[in-house]
């Protein structure tokens, strides 16, 4: 309820004025009724045309009036809801962005996906509703029972207790929803993460023959998420039925009543009890749209908590300080663990980089090398030990501020679906067009660049499905070192490229990296072997440091991997 | 790689959207009857008992009049008669809820999406590959369900206000023709006037969906790149563009539902009016004696009960808008071209001879990626391709396991002829490891698995043995029960590609694709999956593949490939022999090392 307020109070005025309308035209249509019934009994029946005209004239006036209401009415609504739902959305996206990996996780892609659009999405249609339910229902059920309580007492306050019971009925039965809204929407997560996964598999999807395993995935997740929307919406569905029972049984007991007493005492008229009957249908309807209301609220109670979740994720939400740092990179005993590990990832690691100083790091699969490149990155905290870049503490930095300084080539090449100089910019979005023809010219792009009429217009689709991988990696590449930093990071980031592609590209990232330190993750000796410095992990330990020609004498991991490759390569 | 060629889908017209999704209905049309009727006779217990309660203010009109006693018998009676009235509108209503909901959600909505979920399988790859991931979702998603929110309140509103009016039109005519007349012309006026503003808005609900899908995709899109946002420090650029899309997003959205809100208060104010014209025209003709007073008085209350029902048809013809907008965009994906059929049941019987004869294929169009290639791959026969990125060389993949049809020449295995072959029998010759690993949200086991159905645990392990993944699976907290998280980070690169391999071997196909398959594997272990493979390929046809060129040396014919054409072919001694492109390759590797 905290976001929800929070959402909506910028736009107390805009509520305030919705209300305000929304009196004035709940009031006419208590009004319209009475003017509508006087010119048949009044005008018709006794053949008084003037009267007839005069109060047509004031209905159209009302008319008028309360159509006036509803035109500034929808705009103001539409107005303030779509904005809402708009900064709601916003709200959560961003906050998305600012989570830790952890809390990402946790949720999963699949779900924070949903609650940014559907839960959100689903809010938007219902909340410009509310107001409209919370002003206009009290005002017709108190002007209601006000007006009828001047015929007699004992009729109204039938209606009154059965009002009650009404609205606690509704509450009972809707306080049951919440877990079939749940339910529903963890379901459609599944879905959601069912046929994400399989469209970005579908390669492998095809090649086994599994679409029809994953169709029958997707109608499993399908069939639940149905299963609990149709059992929440069939009891929010029922309680209008219900309430409107309830309601009607009260104007039978109060027809039967008022006869009852109109008898037994002496000052009641007749005209009284006909007055409150008529009066019963307005407050009934008040009633119904406020138990219908209410059958809305836990499914908007289950999306507010889906999207609170999110909100109140503790982030550091401290930008960039905008420091330069030196290239200077220390880690002093660090451990790290993933959260659910009962192992360490990395333990008890040392490394010692100067600014300029050209790094490997090269370790067998599943060697805690990317997990080093994490760190370095500030995308974890660690377990024990420190870190420090530039001499300066991760501790004392906003990780915005870490990844300012270092640039780094993930292991997997994003390209999002935009042109090849939107993916490239993304390393410094002040880039010339000029600088990013250099940066791709070092990433040896120039060619594939020239060959396309749209040059760097090229259109991207997502996930670079219309390159290949190799190109992929160069343009991811090419972003990295166009983003001024002074430490980068390439994490085995020459993999689908071949030896050709990779000694040219080599040469030339080098000469304009010069003076920056880079870190290199490989798996390739050769590459290692052009390194001032080598770490060798092995376990999440730094079981080597030195040079290629110390290694050589003194790790054994090394060699080992240094004769795997050369030993292979020189097979004949 | 996607096929840029595919076709623009143009918006389909209103009037074909309503036909089809009325064609939709047709599974549900008993139920939909069953509605009706079960409609209906609510509607009709609905104007019984304001009928009843008039009879019984009447008897307290007259007593307030001539002051004789109630009869408290005929009371209690009317009283008993009027509570079954309603008790039974009521039972009505909730079947009819519980129908509806039933309808809208078990058959329709889940119909539609068990539909696309089907229609998934039949799409070729050209199409997903070139279409975000997030807009196929948001339209199984959010267009979806818009079109049962809407299609539910349309069914209700629309059936509960058709049936109100036939009943109060009967009425009407039965009391006296004329002004009858006079009042049902209302009818169509009315709704004509909803339809025409509805219409109105019915640009900005395919542009507020189109939106929503571009929201959904780019929300999708950065989800899935969340290191690298966060890597690159880029949640301010991607601020700045959700700030930019949701300004579109909102622009749209406001003005869709605004257009559409008109519809219930202008036809409110038309109603308001012609109930005064229809009090006036009747006062006059009562004042001329021309129709009794009694019959002018029941005309103006049918007259003013009219205004309900075509309200709420107005209503649902605001939404009507929105419902086609977002049907529209559901059919445009079922009606997406489809994979073409098999043309023969034949299946290679052979031992494995690939041919590829004059093949020709492009992305895109203007672009020929691969030219007139023509490869003879023996039956058992080590292929290895090598050469630049972006040369074609996993494009032959892709034709080889038909992810894309090449559009000249032939690929024939064992004398068949591929593009003719139903592709899932084509594809399970091949065992298939990709530079891209794809896991899913599952168990180590599970994913391992993936590639033989019922597989057991011992034969899970043996794979994964064969694939040198057993070491680190493991180490993992739960063992083969471990579960891959959605990203599948919570393992390495490395380890992915170990399990896609033992997923392979599990498989057990009669040939096998490795593209890249060990790219991201440390040497030592690639050695050694190195020796299980070649134990595994003796005999198979086998493509590979790889930018180390110790995976290939021992290949029988190595291709390569630059520029989509086969520049040079032989087996490695031959080719270093020749002092060409691939010497030039080879060598480069040791350029590295200078």
């Amino acid at each position: 309820m905290k976001h929800l307020l929070k959402f909506i109070k910028p736009y107390t005025a805009e509520i305030l004025l919705l209300m305000f309308l929304f009196a004035v035209r709940s009031l006419s249509t208590l009004f319209m009724p009475y003017v509508m019934s006087n010119i048949v009994e009044v005008g018709i029946r006794n053949g008084d045309m003037q009267y007839v005209v005069s109060q047509g004239i004031i209905i159209l006036a009302l008319a008028v009036g309360a159509f006036a209401c509803a035109l500034i009415t929808n705009r103001v609504s539409s107005n303030f809801s779509s904005k809402i739902a708009v900064n709601m959305r916003k709200d959560v996206f961003n906050k998305v962005n600012e989570l830790t990996f952890e809390q990402f996780a946790e949720i999963g892609t699949g779900s924070l996906l949903t609650r940014t659009t559907d839960d959100i999405g689903w809010m938007e249609e219902t909340i410009s509703q509310v107001p409209y339910v919370f002003i206009s229902c009290p005002i017709l059920f108190i002007g209601g029972i006000v007006m009828s309580f001047k015929g007699d007492w004992v009729l109204p306050l039938i209606l009154l207790g059965v009002s009650v019971v009404v609205l606690l009925i509704t509450s009972a039965i809707c306080g049951t929803l919440e877990k079939h809204w749940q339910r529903g929407d963890e379901y459609t997560d599944v879905q959601n993460r069912v046929i994400r996964e399989r469209l970005s598999g579908i390669r492998v999807v095809r090649a086994f023959d599994k679409e029809a395993h994953e169709h029958k995935r997707a109608v499993k997740a399908t069939s639940e998420m149905c299963n609990s929307f149709v059992k929440a919406n069939t009891v929010s569905g029922i309680v209008s039925p219900i309430a409107s029972l309830f309601l009607n049984g009260a104007t039978v007991a109060i027809i039967y009543v008022g006869a009852v007493r109109l008898q037994a005492v002496q000052t009641l008229k007749a005209g009284n009890i006909l007055a409150t009957i008529q009066y019963i249908a307005l407050i009934a309807n008040a009633v119904l749209m406020l138990s219908w209301t209410i059958s809305f609220i836990p499914h908007i109670k289950v999306s507010l908590k889906r999207i609170s979740a999110i909100l109140d994720s503790p982030t550091c939400q401290e930008s960039s300080s905008g420091e330069e740092l030196t290239g200077d990179v220390k880690f002093c005993n660090v451990d790290f663990a993933y959260s659910n590990a009962s192992n360490n990832a990395l333990s008890n690691i040392s490394v010692d980089i100067n600014n300029g100083d050209i790094v490997g790091i090269i370790g067998g699969t599943g060697s805690g090398k990317s997990t080093l490149v994490k760190l370095l990155l500030d995308f974890y905290s660690v377990s024990g030990g420190q870190r420090l870049l530039g001499g300066k503490d991760y501790a004392d930095m906003s990780p915005a501020t870490v990844r300012d300084n270092v640039a780094v080539a993930l292991q997997k090449s994003m390209i999002f679906e935009g042109t090849v100089r939107e993916n490239v910019k993304m390393g410094n979005r002040d880039a010339t067009d000029e600088q990013v023809n250099q940066v791709l010219e070092i990433a040896q792009m120039t060619e594939f660049i020239q060959s396309h009429e749209e040059g760097l217009d090229y259109k991207l689709t997502q996930a670079g499905n219309n390159i290949s991988g190799g190109q992929k990696q160069r343009i991811n590449i090419a972003r990295t070192i166009l983003k001024p930093a002074s430490v980068y990071i390439f994490d085995d980031s020459f993999s689908a490229l071949d030896y050709l592609t990779e000694a040219n590209l080599r040469k030339k990232l080098n000469k304009y990296l010069q003076g920056k330190t880079q870190i290199i993750i490989t798996q390739r000796a050769a590459t290692a072997m052009r390194c001032d410095k080598v770490y060798v992990l092995d376990c999440g330990k730094v079981v080597g440091e030195g040079s290629h020609k110390e290694l050589l004498l003194t790790c054994k991991t090394y060699k080992e991997i240094y004769d795997s490759q050369m030993g292979g390569d020189t097979v004949e | 790689m996607s096929k840029t060629s595919s076709k623009k889908v143009k918006d389909y017209s209103a009037w074909k959207t309503i036909k089809r999704l009325v064609k939709d209905l047709k599974p549900i049309a008993w139920a939909i009857a069953i509605s009706g009727i079960v409609c209906i006779c609510s509607v009709v217990l609905s104007s019984i008992a304001p009928e009843i309660v008039s009879i019984m203010t009447n008897i307290i009109y007259d007593y307030g009049e001539t002051g004789v006693a109630i009869d408290m018998l005929r009371m209690g009676k009317l009283a008993i008669y009027l509570a079954l009235a309603y008790g039974g509108a009521a039972l009505l209503s909730m079947v009819m809820t519980v129908l509806m909901t039933n309808i809208a959600s078990r058959f329709y909505t889940k119909g539609l999406r068990i539909r696309i979920s089907d229609k998934i399988q039949r799409l070729p790859v050209s199409f997903v590959d070139g279409t975000p991931n997030g807009e196929i979702l948001s339209r199984m998603m959010n267009d979806v369900s818009n079109m049962s929110t809407t299609v539910y309140v349309i069914i209700e509103t629309l059936m509960n206000g058709v049936v109100q009016i036939i009943i109060i039109t009967t009425l009407m005519y039965l009391t006296n023709w004329i002004l009858a007349t006079a009042v049902v012309v209302l009818v169509p006026l009315s709704i004509a006037l909803s339809a025409f503003i509805s219409s109105k808005s019915e640009k900005s609900w395919h542009d507020f969906r189109k939106v929503n899908g571009n929201l959904y995709a780019f929300i999708e899109e950065d989800y899935s790149g969340f290191d690298t946002v966060k890597a690159f420090n880029l949640e301010d650029r991607q601020r700045a563009i959700c700030d930019e899309i949701s300004v579109k997003y909102r622009a749209k959205v406001k003005r869709a539902y605004y257009l559409s809100g008109l519809v219930q208060p202008i036809i409110t104010l038309t109603n308001n009016i012609a109930y005064v014209a229809v009090c006036i025209a009747g006062g006059i003709l009562a004042v001329n004696k021309t129709v009794s007073v009694g019959d002018v008085i029941k005309i103006i209350l049918f007259a003013k009960m009219f205004a309900g029902p075509l309200e709420s048809i107005a209503n649902g013809m605001g939404s009507i808008q929105h419902t086609l907008a977002c049907a529209n965009r559901v059919y445009q994906l079922l009606d997406r071209e489809e994979m073409s059929k098999a043309e023969t049941d034949d299946v290679p019987s052979g031992a494995g001879e690939v041919v590829f004869s004059r093949v020709c294929f492009a992305y895109d169009k203007d672009k020929p990626l691969i030219k007139n290639l023509n490869l003879n791959v023996k039956a058992g026969q080590k292929v290895a391709l090598v050469g630049p990125t972006g040369g074609g060389k996993t494009t032959i993949v892709n034709l080889l396991m038909r992810f894309y049809d090449i559009d000249g020449g032939t690929i024939t295995i064992d004398g068949v002829d591929t593009s003719l072959m139903d592709r899932a029998k084509l594809r399970e010759q091949f065992g298939m490891v990709l530079q891209d690993t794809w896991l899913f949200n599952g168990t180590v086991y599970d994913n391992i698995a993936y590639g033989k159905e019922n597989a057991t645990m011992e034969e899970v392990v043996e794979a994964a043995k064969k694939a040198h993944a057993d070491y680190f699976i493991e180490t993992l907290p739960n063992g083969y029960n471990t579960v891959i998280n959605e990203e599948s980070t919570n393992i390495s690169s490395g380890q992915k590609q170990l399990l896609t391999i033992a997923r392979s071997y599990l498989a057990n196909r009669k040939m096998l694709i490795l593209d890249e398959a060990t790219s991201n594997v440390d040497t030592r272990t690639e050695i050694l999956i190195q020796r299980a493979m070649d134990e595994l390929l003796k005999g198979r046809t086998s493509f590979v593949i790889a930018h180390r060129l110790s995976t290939i040396v021992n290949a029988d014919i190595i291709l390569v490939i630059n520029n989509g054409e086969v520049v040079e072919q032989g087996t490695h001694a031959e080719l270093m022999a020749k002092n060409g492109f691939y010497t030039k390759i080879y060598n480069s590797q040791y350029e590295l090392l200078k």
